[in-house]
């Protein structure tokens, strides 16, 4: 393999990869080992089975797992299918205010998951929510109409926190379409519905199914949800035994025991993945034959799609995040104390997490380390991606597989596996050890982002380039990489958003002493105090609304070629 | 000096085989493989790009080595000094047509100057001046042709390949570029293999024709004995409108042979003879229908003249389609409008075809049918 | 009790003036074994000069008490690192059993009796355990987690609440109680620990579990999420609430409150020192100085209840509730240490049935 490689001169592509697929493996092979040999506080126990016993021979194992199946599916098909839908709108369509449509998408990203849910929870809460004290005290409207702690509301209310990815996911390749592919259709008698539905969507296969496992995934290791809204309704999820593995056993080896049946659900997933997308060269949109892309005049339903985008904007982020500034600015949340707002208005919370002692100091770190992950992983996502679909090596699908894995293992399990591959080495307890394990911890993103675009590229446009003498850097850099731009460009924003809040995976590598802008501002999330973190949560959000809607239009981001 | 080597090529995905056992050799010119879609002719020339690596087999250009898999040979696409013209063009649609043609010069490290000069008369000469600003997405389908070219041509190659270059013009554009297309590349002087289904595009634009199909070579030989010589039924019927028929050679004579026709109520057709022609074989009969003369009266003589039924007509401006029934059989023959023969308004009236025999290839069924048909 | 405030006072002036010189610390040496033994931990940790913390707290407290004490103690340079408990424990555990020495102290609640099950904690008995209102022998309680019985005052009636823990279990109260996971390591399976050790009697013990378990309420994971749902109104009574979280939302106007009846349950907040710290005398200056009525001030001024005995404070158990209230602590020494085992054992099959 190494010897072909060398040949075809992607020896330096096919090298990346391994490093990259061996720093995401080393941790997993190593508490997949630990599993087998160790018990409670991982003390050493020979070769024992014990682990894997104990699983396979829960009782509460199935009805758990068919739970968190119900709510994963669930939430990361309304979310990507959502987030496809906007992507289509803001591309291929003729609504009005083009430049507000682009973006009102993009904003609740920026909100954290848990806000959303603690939001939710507010308004959909059925006694004290205010949707329902609302339907109560104006139309007399006796039962608990909405339920914040059922089912339904989990899928909602995370489906939510999925839409971005899809979005993302599906809005190069909606841009970068050739209109071709569309117009035989018209000529042909199809309505433009029919074409959308027919050729525009197919078409958007690979990069819907790439977020749909990634989301559908994040679904099924998600917590918060669960603890917030699953838990008080009595909906057990499976996630919930690794954490209890973790939280009341101190058994790693168990909790991995019980992420093996996660990894058995990923597996399977990705499995559909790449059958469903093997037959790369139907995906591609983006095609040697040059075409400007057109948008399609849909008359009158521009504006019932101009509503559709400012309806995701105002429950994606305007109608949660208008909920949480009222809650930090009131003394405590019940449903009078909101309505009499803003009669009642109190500033203590702002007060108090303004002089939190590492909210600027932690700020310059999370900045720093936030982008050079993006930076970072999403290159080696592409790299890798473009190895798996752009050489011919032998086997290179096991990446595929390989960089999503630590999708498989809940944050807290994978986290000991960076500790323990670490531990040993000089780099433990420094930055560069942070670094790593947030590499790990957001490659599965980068990866499936780039594997989901990649394949929208006609493959020809990278075979002229290597016919013309391009080696493998030129290929990679001039024809690959500036055709990916816009999911460069999304992968790159999202990922930043991602790591500067959330360091769930590498939390035990944070060195003493290194103020670590998430850890400390976001623990009011992490403890749940609501009104601290929906003051920090406003304030967060401002600093973020304010930086990207400069950033869009100061440097021109374009999500498109 | 053989340009193009190839010996032994073997390719197979799965169960298919793309490429079974394939070797030729090619001194300079034009050389057309032609073929169905599916029938390998993409993968030999993926494969003579590197972009594919064959299972068995090896190439040569110029007499180097390329790929060798019994000598783990495997010279890298960026290495072999080829150009390459993409069905779809693969123009990158994020760069300009000068930067399209200039991206294979600037990976040498030739002086800027030195590429503007040549960017600027390789444009010049597939007749697209003073476009070098424009983006890919503003040019026609002609044009977009036209730099994919320049962009090949303008590394001045060894060899240059091209599949399907002309699959995305529509008819009347094909028509023309194709013969442009020879003379630009005669021109530049670089031979070619031009890799094609449709067969009158290969005739006008090669000096010689390679016919595949399900993996293998099936004839190579030049347009002309190709058309007039088919190696087997498959080439015949592939190359040109033609009716395939069963017959049995009644008398072989030395420079003709006789053949009756259940399918044309046993009529009797005198042919070329072919060269295993015996008396009794089993055999088939290729007849190009753009070949044979139409009559509404009988002709003047008798040999190789049979009587149809006109079932009925497709107008096509120029031409017209005559669906005629001779025997159990319908033959779609085309005529040009000014064939003065054809007077026949209504259905179902006589008709009368002439097949000279030169409109007939012969094809003996293999040898081992013989002492059968003997036998019987 | 006067004269301990007065010293209290007076050492806290003192540390703050503490240029005025060493001769009036020397003085008040002698009345308290606290300052004999801080001068000789001090000097050694001098020499160590630098100390590292895990902690289950917020930041901003982390930051505030070591702010204090390295003020209080200058040349000892510390830095912290913040996290769960189970992050905690795998952190320490794994760093044990690496031969890895980078913390010295872990302040947390659950966290350090399972790390000193896993033999990496240093035992250390503090000088001021006379003090404390509940003492270890092996590491220091320098703080308490104290659950109070908390209800909403505009959902229920004074009336109609619950006498005690057992009464919460009334059928009664069905669709009125946030209750949290017993089978957690969460507040309410501490509160059954230490009952179970309180009554010593299993059947009534048992009815209460299956009491708790015919409520038939959904059961919650988030201790503050669950008392946020209670201030809203969403239920009337928190099984259990935080004694600290109950005062400070009382005295914001909040409407909740205490039922005093229901004597609050104690919990040790420990400050671990690590079996194999580079820096063990600033871990025992830390833990001492902590115990010590100026760090339990720091201690108190960011919230945290005090584990000194008779240290008057807003969260003190003397201030919230009626006098000659008797806390109800934890001593069950298996629930601290494998909590899993402990509710295999005692509660899974009442709760489960």
């Amino acid at each position: 393999m190494v010897k072909l490689a060398y040949r075809q001169g992607i020896l330096i592509p096919l090298f990346s990869s391994i490093l990259a697929g061996s720093l995401i493996v080393t941790p997993i092979l190593i508490v997949l080992f630990r599993s087998i040999t160790t018990t409670r506080l991982g003390a050493a126990a020979g070769f024992t089975v014990e682990n894997y016993f104990r699983v396979f021979t829960d009782p509460q194992i199935l009805p758990m797992l068919n739970n968190s199946l119900l709510y994963a599916a669930g939430a990361a098909a309304l979310g990507t299918g959502l987030g496809a839908l906007l992507g289509w709108i803001v591309a291929r369509t003729n609504t009005p205010g083009k430049a507000l449509v682009e973006l009102m998408p993009l904003y609740p990203m920026l909100m954290p998951p848990i806000m959303k849910n603690i939001a939710w929870i507010l308004l959909l809460a059925p006694k004290s929510g205010i949707l329902n004290g609302f339907l109560h005290e104006s139309l007399g409207i006796q039962e608990q109409v909405f339920n914040a702690f059922s089912l339904p509301a989990m899928i909602w209310v995370f489906g939510l926190t999925c839409v971005p990815l899809g979005y993302l996911f599906l809005l190069p390749v909606f841009l970068s379409f050739d209109p071709s592919l569309e117009e035989s259709a018209y000529i042909a008698g199809s309505r433009p519905i029919h074409t959308t539905l027919r050729i525009t969507f197919p078409l958007a296969v690979p990069a819907f199914l790439s977020a749909f496992v990634l989301n559908f995934l994040r679904g099924l290791r998600s917590f918060e949800t669960p603890v917030l809204q699953g838990s008080p309704g009595g909906i057990n999820v499976f996630v919930a035994k690794v954490y209890d593995s973790m939280s009341i056993e101190y058994n790693p080896g168990l909790a991995t025991a019980y992420s093996s049946v996660l990894i058995l659900v990923s597996i399977l997933a990705l499995v559909f993945y790449v059958r469903a997308t093997r037959f790369s060269e139907r995906y591609a949109t983006i095609t040697g034959k040059g075409y400007s892309v057109k948008v399609i005049d849909i008359g009158k339903w521009k504006y019932a799609t101009f509503l559709a985008v400012f309806a995701y904007f105002l429950v994606g982020i305007a109608i949660p995040f208008v909920v949480l500034i009222v809650v930090s600015l009131i003394p405590y949340y019940d449903y009078e104390t909101f309505m009499k707002f803003p009669a009642n208005i109190d500033i203590s919370n702002y007060y108090r997490v303004l002089k939190h002692p590492s909210f600027v100091s932690g700020l310059y770190n999370s900045l720093f380390l936030s982008l050079a992950i993006a930076l970072t992983t999403v290159l080696a996502g592409i790299v890798m991606a473009f190895t798996i679909y752009r050489t011919k090596i032998y086997g290179s699908k096991v990446f595929e597989f390989i960089g999503t894995m630590p999708l498989a293992f809940p944050p807290l399990v994978l986290s000991l596996g960076l500790v323990l591959a670490l531990i040993g080495t000089p780099a433990y307890n420094t930055l560069w050890a942070l670094g790593v394990g947030l590499f790990v911890a957001y490659f599965p993103y980068a990866l499936r982002n780039a594997s989901g675009a990649i394949v929208n590229i006609h493959k020809e446009l990278d075979e002229a380039a290597w016919v013309h003498g391009a080696r493998w850097r030129h290929v990679f850099f001039k024809v690959t990489l500036p055709l990916l731009k816009p999911t460069v460009a999304g992968a790159l924003f999202y990922i930043f958003i991602e790591a500067i809040r959330n360091i769930d995976v590498a939390v035990l590598l944070v060195a003493p002493g290194t103020e670590y802008g998430p850890v400390t501002l976001f623990e009011y999330f992490r403890v749940g105090q609501w009104a601290e973190a929906a003051a920090g949560g406003v304030i967060y959000l401002i600093i973020l609304i304010l930086a990207v809607s400069i950033a869009k239009f100061v440097f021109k981001i374009k999500f498109s070629l | 000096m053989a340009i193009l080597k190839v010996e032994g090529l073997v390719k197979a995905y799965k169960d298919l085989k793309a490429l079974d056992d394939v070797s030729f050799e090619f001194g300079k010119g034009i050389l057309s493989i032609l073929g169905p879609s599916g029938c390998g002719k993409t993968t030999l020339l993926r494969c003579i790009a590197g972009l594919e690596v064959p299972d068995e087999g090896s190439i040569y250009i110029d007499d180097k080595i390329q790929t060798s898999i019994h000598e783990a040979i495997l010279v890298p696409p960026y290495s072999r000094e080829i150009g390459f013209v993409f069905q779809s063009y693969a123009l990158w649609p994020h760069m300009s047509v000068y930067k399209n043609v200039a991206f294979g010069l600037k990976l040498r490290n030739i002086p800027e100057n030195e590429i503007r000069k040549k960017v600027e008369s390789t444009l010049d000469l597939v007749g697209l001046p003073n476009l070098g600003e424009r983006y890919p997405s503003q040019l026609s389908g002609g044009q977009q042709q036209r730099v994919a070219l320049a962009r090949s041509i303008a590394m001045e190659p060894r060899l240059i390949l091209l599949d399907e270059p002309l699959s995305n013009l529509d008819a009347k554009l094909r028509e023309e570029m194709r013969v442009e297309l020879k003379k630009l590349i005669k021109k530049v002087g670089i031979s070619a293999l031009y890799v094609t289904h449709d067969q009158e595009e290969a005739f006008v634009i090669s000096d010689i024709v390679i016919v595949m199909d399900k993996g293998k070579i099936l004839q190579y030989a030049t347009p002309d004995q190709i058309y007039n010589r088919p190696a087997d039924q498959f080439v015949a019927s592939f190359i040109g409108r033609s009716v395939l028929v069963e017959g049995k050679m009644l008398k072989v004579e030395s420079e003709r042979c006789q053949v009756t026709v259940p399918e044309f109520n046993h009529a009797t057709i005198i042919c070329h003879r072919p060269e295993n022609a015996a008396a009794g074989a089993a055999c088939k009969l290729v007849i190009r229908t753009g070949e044979i003369r139409l009559n509404s009266k009988r002709f003047d003589h008798t040999e190789n003249v049979l009587e149809g039924s006109m079932n009925s007509r497709e107008y096509r401006g120029g031409l017209t389609d005559h669906r005629i029934q001779v025997g159990s059989r319908e033959i779609v023959v085309t005529s040009h409008k000014f064939c003065p023969m054809i007077n026949i308004e209504g259905d179902n009236e006589k008709i009368f075809l002439h097949i000279d025999p030169s409109a007939i290839s012969v094809i003996v069924d293999r040898p081992q049918a013989v002492p059968q048909q003997v036998g019987a | 009790m006067g004269r301990k405030t007065l010293l209290a006072v007076a050492v806290s002036i003192l540390s703050v003036t503490i240029t005025l010189g060493s001769a009036a610390l020397a003085a008040s040496a002698a009345a308290d074994p606290f300052n004999k033994v801080s001068n000789e931990l001090y000097a050694k940790a001098k020499q160590e000069g630098a100390l590292v913390v895990y902690s289950v707290w917020d930041v901003e407290h982390i930051v505030a008490i070591l702010g204090a004490f390295s003020k209080r103690y200058p040349g000892i340079k510390t830095n912290y690192w913040q996290g769960r408990n189970p992050e905690i424990v795998t952190r320490v555990v794994t760093e044990f059993q690496a031969g890895r020495d980078s913390v010295d102290a872990i302040l947390s609640d659950n966290a350090p009796p399972v790390i000193r099950a896993a033999g990496a904690i240093m035992s250390y008995e503090t000088v001021q355990k006379d003090f404390l209102v509940l003492h270890d022998p092996t590491m220091p309680i320098v703080s308490l987690q104290i659950q109070a019985l908390t209800y909403n005052t505009k959902k229920m009636k004074r009336e109609d609440l619950p006498k005690s823990w057992e009464d919460v279990a009334n059928p009664k109260y069905k669709g009125n109680v946030a209750l949290d996971d017993p089978m957690r390591a969460g507040p309410l399976s501490t509160q059954l620990a230490a009952l179970k050790d309180l009554w010593k009697d299993d059947a009534r013990f048992a009815r209460f579990v299956k009491g708790l378990k015919a409520l038939n309420v959904p059961v919650h994971k988030s201790t503050s999420a669950m008392f946020r749902l209670v201030i809203s109104g969403e239920y009337a009574i928190a099984m259990p609430a935080l004694l600290h979280d109950a005062l400070t939302e009382k005295e914001k106007g909040t409407p909740v409150d205490l039922v005093v009846t229901a004597p609050p349950i104690v919990f040790p907040r420990y400050a671990g020192i690590y079996a194999k710290a580079a820096h063990p005398n600033a871990a025992k200056l830390l833990t001492e100085w902590l115990i010590s009525t100026e760090g339990q001030a720091a201690l108190d001024s960011v919230g945290r209840e005090a584990s000194r005995k008779g240290f008057q404070s807003k969260t003190s158990i003397e201030n919230a509730y009626p006098a000659g209230t008797k806390p109800i602590p934890v001593n069950d020494k298996l629930f601290m240490e494998d909590p899993k085992k402990w509710l295999d054992i005692n509660v899974k099959l009442l709760w489960e049935g």
